[in-house]
């Protein structure tokens, strides 16, 4: 064999077994890997800043604490857990855990931007599979369920679903399938892509590596989160959540939009049948109800808190007294129709004052706090079966 | 671009050990058209697939009558399909629309209904190398009689996407070499360039063209260094995308055993518009030249008609990029550009003399001309002409 | 003699070291793909 022909052998064989080897690293990385002294996923290690924590991520970040005879209280849901309004220190989740001491363990996988069975609805979803004692808080919008497919969180699924992680669910799977159906062209094609990069993920562990890798020693892609400092490695980009402004700066901005989305939030959800008197659109009231079957296993719906998310006062002091009326209204209608599910259900936040809201929706610290309690106490009378 | 989808990352992992394994040239052969037609397939759908289809049909039967006429008719089809489904809107919706908007309406409405979304994939592609085969084999040119090598030449799969656009005379020849002794070396070759490429295009431009989407929208708050700066990072972002993507086409096909053309020659280190032209997208500016340039006329018939023709023939270059009148206006700005490098020592007299010689002399001169000319068009390529005019002055004003 | 065949083992050397590489960085490239080129922006809720 000439010397360019062994070359080009020794070469092309060392490809493979460079990517091997990066397989083999890979494969650690998913049992290990995860962000140090996590609190919250931040926009540091966020898909803002086009970190896509793997759900090995999600898994090794929930046991993490975990010891048998301690009952993990998983954290889902979107930006309002996730405690946009509160500093780090200061973020309701570690009051919730100080309330419940021990015993429990809080995990705060909630992300900005995420529908209620997405993300940490999944991890805790995979927890029970496995038999561990699991509790998921997560809120929502009274009448938003969403699709666990087809948003930025969309990926999560994919990859639970190929590492086998999800407790077989037809109705998930045929809403899902209907949905799909029905989507454009490049939508299918978006969410086969993501179908196969979990499903290559499941054998050649990429995302693990890589991620912890983009973690601890350097990221690769430039963002506008990170921008000029995006080659460094996302372990030295802190957690820059503040807390709420002062009082008199906050609800200001945007009054006339944000009050006019106070007025709309319960619009479509009822309609009039006299003075102060309501009944609720039930088609939407069945669509959710489906929703709700399809996404949550019964395994999971039997040990999940929801939260149904109330406006700031600031703008509900605002409202008229019809729609007040029709909002308490759709807030008890829509607590039922998860109720009628098999979910515990509450809203929060309609005795919160001003000073407990950060903007229509967001809590302060001192929102967080009273969340917490009120929280560590449904947790304590929460008996699943 | 095709090559960085987790569907390709499938094909390529199939496609490509079945091709190795396979020793028979036949087999290779038929191995080879039908992961080319999967992949046509997939990527492009099946209202992508029947236009090229029948063209490809047309263009077949055509060409193997070596009736000039038939040659003729189906360069025309060929120019028909393109300007139907790429340049209707373009046509509908800007053109007529300065002249009759109450017609343009009519047609735009018309069009939304009875076009697809997009035209078929790599359309543009596709017609140039139909015409090319076309217009050589009017010419004198043996036809391709095998529909199998044919097919293969038309849905080429490492160069179907955006190019390099292939002579098919290079192509037949290369062919049996391919199916029949495939070297070690070759393979080694080519991965290493498939490599680079995705360094280029995956690493590099795709990380300037999320950090330039960010900073076009505050250009006007930048300073003037950083507007220049931006300038560069636009002209770097689109010779390392589409000579990365390039790379990436030629390494494939050297994977399996066959050259293509190459595409890109350092374009920045020209030092003249003529000699950038002959070191960026080389195949599709040789098939300008040939194809559009020299049918014209070239500089057969004195220098009026010479500048005309080069700005005619750049002026369509850049309507290929695409049907809309920034692109038409790059191709312009490239064409004029041409004209005054061709004409200003003559027109100038003596101090044109004097010019260039200067610029002969201290080549550096002509190249960051050349550099600044080139990157100023970039703004015509990727903006609508009023926000392009705006960005330029910015720039020109240095403020 | 000696020194041509160091040049060739070094030679070689090099080619496997590369081919680790582009092995590691087409683990790598399976990453990437997945990363939208165009980033996410988060809306508040």
């Amino acid at each position: 064999m000439s010397h360019a022909k062994l070359k080009a052998l020794v070469f092309l064989v060392a490809i493979p077994l460079g990517f091997a080897l990066a397989v083999w690293l890979g494969r650690d990385a998913a049992r290990y890997a995860k962000p140090d002294k996590f609190v919250r996923f931040h926009p540091g290690i966020a898909p803002e800043s086009l970190f896509y924590p793997p759900f090995s991520t999600l898994e090794n970040l929930a046991l993490a604490r975990w010891s048998p005879g301690r009952t993990l209280v998983i954290i889902g849901g979107n930006s309002i857990l996730n405690g946009v309004g509160q500093s780090d220190q200061n973020l309701w989740s570690r009051r919730l855990q100080e309330e419940l001491g021990e015993r429990y363990v809080v995990v705060n996988l909630s992300f900005r931007g995420a529908l209620p069975c997405e993300a940490g609805a999944l991890v805790a979803e995979t927890l029970i599979k496995r038999g561990l004692p699991v509790i998921l808080i997560s809120s929502t919008a009274p009448a938003t369920v969403g699709r666990v497919a087809g948003g930025t969180y969309g990926y999560l699924y994919y990859e639970a679903q190929a590492h086998n992680r999800l407790i077989h669910h037809p109705a998930r799977d045929a809403n899902l399938a209907a949905w799909e159906e029905t989507a454009t062209p490049s939508v299918r094609e978006q969410q086969a892509e993501l179908r196969r990069a979990a499903a290559l993920d499941s054998w050649f562990h990429f995302q693990a590596l890589w991620h912890h890798i983009g973690y601890r020693y350097g990221f690769t892609t430039w963002t506008q989160v990170t921008r000029n400092r995006f080659w460094r490695p996302r372990d030295t980009i802190l957690d820059e959540g503040t807390d709420a402004r002062p009082l008199g700066d906050r609800f200001r901005e945007q009054l006339d939009a944000e009050l006019a989305i106070t007025r709309a939030f319960s619009a479509g959800l009822a309609e009039s049948t006299g003075p102060l008197s309501w009944r609720a659109y039930t088609p939407q009231t069945g669509l959710t109800g489906e929703l709700i079957d399809a996404m949550f296993p019964p395994a999971v719906r039997a040990r999940t808190i929801m939260l149904l998310n109330q406006n700031a006062l600031y703008y509900r002091s605002r409202l008229s007294p019809a729609e007040r009326s029709r909002d308490d209204f759709v807030f008890a209608t829509y607590e039922q129709v998860w109720r009628d599910r098999g979910v515990v259900c509450h809203s929060v936040g309609a005795n919160f004052t001003d000073e407990d809201y950060a903007d229509r929706t967001h809590l302060a610290p001192s929102g967080g706090r009273k969340l917490a309690q009120l929280l560590a106490e449904y947790i304590r009378q929460f008996s699943p079966p | 671009m095709i090559f960085n989808t987790y569907a390709f990352a499938l094909f390529a992992a199939v496609f490509f050990p079945g091709y190795w394994l396979i020793h028979s040239p036949s087999l290779r052969a038929w191995w080879l058209l039908g992961g080319c037609a999967v992949f046509h397939g997939h990527f492009a759908g099946p209202a992508g697939v029947l236009p090229i289809a029948a063209l490809a049909l047309i263009t077949y039967a055509c060409a193997l009558s070596r009736i000039r006429v038939l040659c003729y008719a189906a360069i025309t089809a060929c120019g028909v399909a393109l300007v139907c489904f790429k340049y209707t809107h373009f046509l509908s919706g800007e053109i007529l629309a300065s002249v009759a908007p109450a017609l343009s309406a009519q047609a735009s409405a018309l069009s939304v209904s009875w076009l697809p979304d997009a035209p078929p994939l790599a359309l543009s592609f596709f017609t140039f190398e139909f015409v090319h085969y076309l217009m050589d084999v009017a010419g004198g040119g043996a036809p391709i009689r095998s529909p199998k090598t044919f097919a293969l030449f038309a849905i080429y799969f490492p160069s179907l996407v955006a190019g390099p656009i292939k002579r098919y005379q290079d192509f037949t020849a290369a062919l049996p070499r391919a199916l029949t002794r495939l070297e070690l070396t070759q393979v080694a070759a080519g991965a290493q360039r498939v490599a680079l490429g995705f360094f280029k295009k995956i690493l590099l431009a795709d990380n300037l063209t999320v950090a330039l989407g960010y900073y076009e929208k505050v250009f006007f708050n930048l300073s003037s260094p950083q507007a220049w700066l931006f300038l560069a990072a636009l002209s770097t972002r689109i010779l390392l995308d589409f000579s990365g993507y390039t790379d990436i086409a030629l390494g494939l096909s050297q994977m399996l055993g066959l050259r293509l053309p190459e595409n890109f020659n350092y374009p920045y280190a020209a030092t003249g518009l003529r000699d950038f032209w002959a070191r960026w997208h080389i195949s599709l500016s040789s098939w300008i030249r040939d194809y559009i340039y020299i049918p014209l006329g070239g500089n057969r018939h004195g220098p009026l008609r010479r500048c005309s023709n080069l700005v005619i023939a750049f002026t369509l270059c850049g309507l290929w990029h695409g049907g809309a009148g920034h692109f038409m206006l790059w191709g312009l700005w490239h064409g004029v550009g041409l004209v005054v490098q061709a004409t200003y020592r003559d027109a100038l007299g003596s101090l044109g003399t004097r010019i260039g010689s200067g610029l002969d002399r201290f080549s550096v001169l002509s190249w960051l001309l050349t550099l600044v000319f080139v990157a100023l068009g970039w703004l015509l390529f990727f903006y609508p002409v009023e926000h392009a005019w705006s960005m330029a002055l910015k720039l020109i004003s240095f403020r | 003699m000696n020194s041509s065949r160091i040049r060739q083992s070094g030679a070689l050397a090099l080619r496997l070291l590369l081919g680790l590489a582009i092995g590691v960085f087409i683990h790598y490239l399976l990453y990437r793909l997945f990363l939208p080129v165009q980033p996410f922006i988060y809306v508040a809720f």
